[in-house]
């Protein structure tokens, strides 16, 4: 029966317009939360197949049983495995001799990814070693060249003589070493072993690498394995090392997307609560006749949850339908440009989400409202003003199972405990700001002396100021809609700023390492000779760091032993010495985090700057006193900055970097980078014949796979910025057009007390504007705060601040309000007051 | 202040030579750096330990750097040279041979090294070394046979190899299976000190 009341009660058109807002404030956070999903997967599928595998264990020795039958436990917690082995030898061609990197692949390789052939095309992941077997060998296309070796030519390796099946043009495989210096070449695992280049005394490379489903969780889960492993030598690596760039990177962007959802829950949450607390002020004095006509406080109290549960049921499949137009535009939008050939589709998660959020959240957000309105008096009540309820302690605690419902739900939405925790108290903190923020705002207006405004001025001065909670709760949600809105374009800025895509004109095409003192400027000649140029030119001295403040840096080896694998580990990167280098200026990938810039004082002490997470590792303070050994020579410095490189630059870098005038008479070498040209083969070629020990690294194709993925990322970071842009302002028009259709009544009263349209126009628009101006202000810097907080715990990277969506969020935030204000009032325009005033609910 | 680090080197040499103590200059790569063990156990410290103890009064200055190979040689002898030392070592070549660079090359670089330190008519000792199986056999066996052959010709003494009983033992050698560890240097250091205890 109270069913069929309730929804007999329900007002047409207000509920309508509530359906529709709610749906609306929806559909964005299903978009959102489609994206996400989708671009997340599309990253990682991308990301994974750069890297070759997720996993990888290795030694430089066969592993034992013990460790095979560890690694066997491991085993099954993967989707599928390989192995191969890895060693360097020298071949002699009918040309001439050359290092080469021998790989010997096994069953099931490549696990990730896949290996490109000249003649074969792409060899699909777990393919390659069934196709290479007898006594084939495929070659890297260089060395190829440079062993003068064509398809089927045969070559001698060690005991054994092969023939060349093809030539690779990519392996993805390579990014688990280091640069290596030679070029490569694969044959199947039992045929290195037939070479007779592997005995007990060979240095040789034992991997074993392995796909996991998420690449995320390769860290974590190497951590785990480590643990396992007492011996240091067996080292286990993810391929989305936290340590390395790209995989820092890649872990921000999945923090990125998390908070993305979380940005978007919210809003659409704020939107949702707004709505269900101006639909609930509206049936005050519906819940007060149901009370004078008999009904008990329990069923009274039900007929508005029933409602309010019915319409937001009723607003879930349209949200959906509002998605998937919503997805179908952006689709078709991004179409052209779109790189990464995502699959969009809706999770049948997120639907679950959506359904939570409106009926779940409609029901908590209901009851303490509800609550409140049981010691009023129905008199009160019935009153034609809408009357806010009376909030005490045991109300704001009927807030509590809201707020868990969204504490798990965050939870859900970042996948991680640290950024919704951020996030949360956040977000606490930021409600508390603008509830007072808002409050002495409005007690501010109170004493604006407004006697000699204009009549329209006055009364919106007069309504903010005297309305209470009701502008107070505006100028919160709009606060906090705007804060939520320009938190991910500044995250996004502070992002991009590290991944931003470097000019492809000024990448260098080669490294040159190990050029001696007396060869320098020979090579800046040949260089410039062929009509390029050696650039980055950087010293490099080795040392020694002795101390730091007079405490001992190295660890020494005691009787005992090293007692863990990390205490073992921490000494070895502690002992291995670091490479400085010297120069007074900083280069266009630097810029200084912290401290000052060299200021070249006579001093006796040696001012020094730190790359700022090396700092941050060893745990090295500006003005600390390092001393390093120089062969054999001490030398103090004083660290006068912290330096942030652009790792995207692919300039070569230090850590340590020295003022000039200390280390120019020590023993050094240089490194050097040459930028693409079409004399770049033959520069290649001389240096290897002048100056055999030079080693000249070619970068083009690791570049070519790093530019390739900051471009996606950068794509995933836009799209995500703007679809979550494109829910906030659907949330805060839904806000601005409830509010619209909430002061009908109070329109059409003053008509009837004899203002003019225009008059009340112009005094709901001053009103408006000085609301969502102030609270609009407000939200975007509180923002920058935020996005700044956020950005030194999760991002550690630099921050910079994003102008124009500040600008844009508070400007479109005032047109939008009184667009919605002008076409909200269109319909109070056409009614006669008194129609309004008699039907006020 | 250009000059620093020249003047330090130099004053630390020119007070060993004041307190009548000998200097021996170690011009090498990472195997004498003592890559990632501390410089207190890195072989050329543990040498002058042995060598004071048996009451030899030498200093002995560890000027290893990582990853250096022959073609350093020559620039690196002239800044020792400039301190005086009255002994030069010289091991270098490792990384060469890692490389697959030219031996004759390396012959040629090592030759030029020997031949300006023997100018300064001080003592110089001269070390070997071998390169493993999987730089397949031909290549180890030029390589090995380069280092006596310039010891012969420029008439210097001579170590066969430095990494005697260490190399290829997993459990005197760090992590990456080159570089030799703590236990490793000690008989790195013994088998240095037995070679130059009699020729100091």
């Amino acid at each position: 029966m109270l069913l069929r009341h309730a929804w007999k009660e329900l007002e047409k058109k207000f509920s309508i317009l509530f359906v529709l807002n709610l749906a609306l404030g929806l559909s964005g956070l299903l978009a959102v939360e489609t994206y996400r999903a989708s671009l997340k997967s599309s990253l990682q599928e991308n990301a994974q197949n750069i890297l070759g595998a997720d996993l990888a264990i290795s030694a430089r020795r066969p592993f034992t049983q013990n460790e095979i039958e560890i690694i066997s436990e491991f085993q099954k917690n993967t989707l599928s495995n390989s192995e191969f082995i890895e060693t360097y030898s020298m071949i002699q061609s009918n040309k001439e001799s050359r290092l080469v990197l021998l790989k010997g692949i096994g069953a099931n390789f490549p696990v990730r990814g896949f290996i490109e052939l000249h003649k074969k095309g792409v060899i699909e992941s777990g393919k390659a070693s069934a196709i290479l077997t007898d006594n084939k060998i495929w070659i890297e296309s260089p060395l190829a060249e440079q062993l003068n070796l064509d398809i089927g030519s045969s070559l001698k390796i060690g005991d054994k003589v092969f023939i060349v099946d093809d030539f690779i043009t990519s392996d993805p495989t390579q990014s688990f070493r280091s640069l290596t210096l030679s070029g490569r070449i694969f044959m199947s695992l039992e045929n290195l072993y037939h070479t007779k280049l592997i005995r007990p005394e060979s240095t040789v490379s034992f991997v074993k690498v392995y796909k996991i489903q998420n690449y995320l969780e390769a860290q974590p889960l190497a951590d785990q394995w480590s643990q396992k492993f007492t011996d240091p030598s067996i080292r286990i690596r993810a391929a989305s090392d936290a340590a390395s760039d790209s995989g820092r990177m890649l872990s921000y962007l999945a923090d990125f997307l998390g908070l993305s959802a979380l940005v978007a829950l919210f809003l659409s949450s704020l939107g949702a609560a707004y709505l269900f607390r101006t639909w609930l002020l509206k049936r005050t004095k519906v819940f007060a006749i149901h009370q004078v006509l008999g009904f008990s406080y329990k069923q009274a109290i039900s007929i508005p949850i029933i409602q309010i549960t019915l319409l937001s049921l009723l607003a879930v499949p349209l949200s959906y339908s509002l998605a998937f137009l919503e997805i179908r535009l952006i689709n078709l939008l991004i179409q052209s440009i779109n790189p990464m050939n995502i699959n969009i589709s809706i999770a049948p998660i997120s639907i679950l989400i959506t359904l939570l959020i409106s009926i779940l959240g409609s029901t908590l957000l209901s009851v303490p409202f509800l609550f409140s309105l049981r010691t009023q008096n129905p008199k009160e009540l019935l009153s034609n003003f809408i009357s806010e309820p009376k909030w005490n302690i045991i109300t704001l605690l009927l807030f509590i199972p809201a707020l868990i419902l969204f504490a798990l739900l965050s939870l859900y939405e970042a996948q991680s405990y640290r950024i919704a925790g951020v996030f949360l108290a956040s977000l606490l903190f930021s409600s508390a700001f603008f509830f007072g923020a808002g409050y002495a705002f409005l007690s501010l207006l109170k004493k604006v002396p407004t006697v000699k405004f204009a009549w329209p001025i006055r009364q919106a001065f007069l309504y903010l100021s005297r309305s209470g909670h009701r502008s107070l709760a505006a100028f919160s949600a709009i606060a906090i809609g705007v804060l939520l809105l320009n938190l991910l374009p500044q995250l996004r800025a502070s992002l991009s700023a590290e991944i931003e895509n470097p000019d492809q004109k000024n990448l260098p095409a080669f490294f040159l390492f190990d050029i001696q003192q007396d060869q320098i400027d020979e090579v800046i000649r040949l260089v410039k000779e062929k009509k390029s140029k050696l650039e980055n030119i950087s010293p490099m001295v080795r040392a020694r760091l002795l101390s730091i403040n007079d405490e001992e840096f190295e660890r020494k080896k005691r009787a005992e032993g090293f007692q863990t694998r990390e205490e073992e580990n921490e000494a070895r990167f502690r002992n291995r010495g670091f490479n400085l280098s010297y120069r007074n200026n900083l280069r266009s990938s630097e810029s200084i985090h912290s401290g000052v810039e060299f200021n070249h004082s006579k001093e006796e002490i040696a001012q020094i700057s730190l790359e700022q997470r090396f700092a941050k590792r060893l745990n090295i303070n500006l003005g600390d006193i390092l001393k390093f050994d120089i062969q054999g020579v001490e030398l103090q410095g004083r660290v006068v900055n912290f330096r942030t490189v652009k790792w995207t630059s692919f300039q070569p870098n230090f850590f340590v970097l020295f003022q000039e005038g200390f280390l120019e008479d020590a023993p050094q070498i240089f490194l050097g980078s040459i930028m693409r040209s079409k004399e770049i083969e033959e520069i290649r070629f001389e240096l290897s014949r002048l100056y055999p020990n030079i080693s000249v690294i070619d970068l083009k194709s690791t570049i070519e796979k790093g530019l390739d993925l900051l471009s996606k990322m950068q794509w995933c970071l836009n799209l995500m910025s703007i679809i979550v842009l494109f829910t906030g302002f659907v949330v805060l028009l839904s806000i601005a057009n409830q509010q619209s259709e909430l002061r009908a009544w109070e329109v059409s009263l003053l008509q009837s007390l004899g203002a003019h349209k225009k008059q009340i126009f112009i005094q709901r628009s001053v009103e408006f504007s000085l609301l969502c101006f102030c609270a609009g202000l407000l939200g975007s810097g509180l923002s920058i705060f935020l996005s700044w907080i956020i950005s030194w715990i999760f991002f550690e990277g630099t921050f910079v601040i994003a102008f124009t969506p500040l600008a844009l969020s508070v400007a479109l935030t005032l047109i939008l309000g009184n667009l919605v204000l002008t076409l909200g009032s269109s319909d109070s325009w056409r009614k006669q007051p008194n129609e309004v005033l008699n039907n006020p609910s | 202040m250009k000059f620093f680090l020249f003047f330090s080197f130099f004053i630390s040499c020119a007070f060993a030579h004041a307190e009548n103590t000998k200097t021996l200059i170690i011009i090498g790569d990472s195997l004498t750096e003592g890559y990632g063990i501390a410089k207190e156990q890195a072989y050329p410290a543990l040498l002058e330990n042995k060598l004071q103890d048996s009451g030899l009064k030498w200093k002995v200055t560890n000027s290893g750097v990582s990853g250096s190979t022959s073609a350093s040689a020559l620039g690196r002898v002239k800044w020792a040279l400039k301190s005086k030392p009255d002994a030069l070592m010289i091991a270098l070549g490792a990384n060469d041979g890692l490389r697959g660079l030219k031996l004759s090359q390396l012959e040629k670089n090592l030759s030029k090294a020997i031949q300006l330190a023997k100018k300064e008519k001080i003592k110089i000792f001269f070390v070997g070394m071998l390169m493993p199986p999987n730089y397949g056999t031909q290549y180890a066996k030029d390589f090995s046979a380069t280092f006596p052959k310039i010891a012969k010709a420029e008439k210097v003494d001579f170590l066969p190899f430095l990494l005697e009983g260490v190399a290829a033992n997993p459990k005197l050698n760090l992590a990456d299976g080159i570089h030799p560890n703590e236990e490793g240097h000690k008989i790195m250091a013994e088998t240095v000190y037995q070679f130059l205890k009699s020729k100091l």
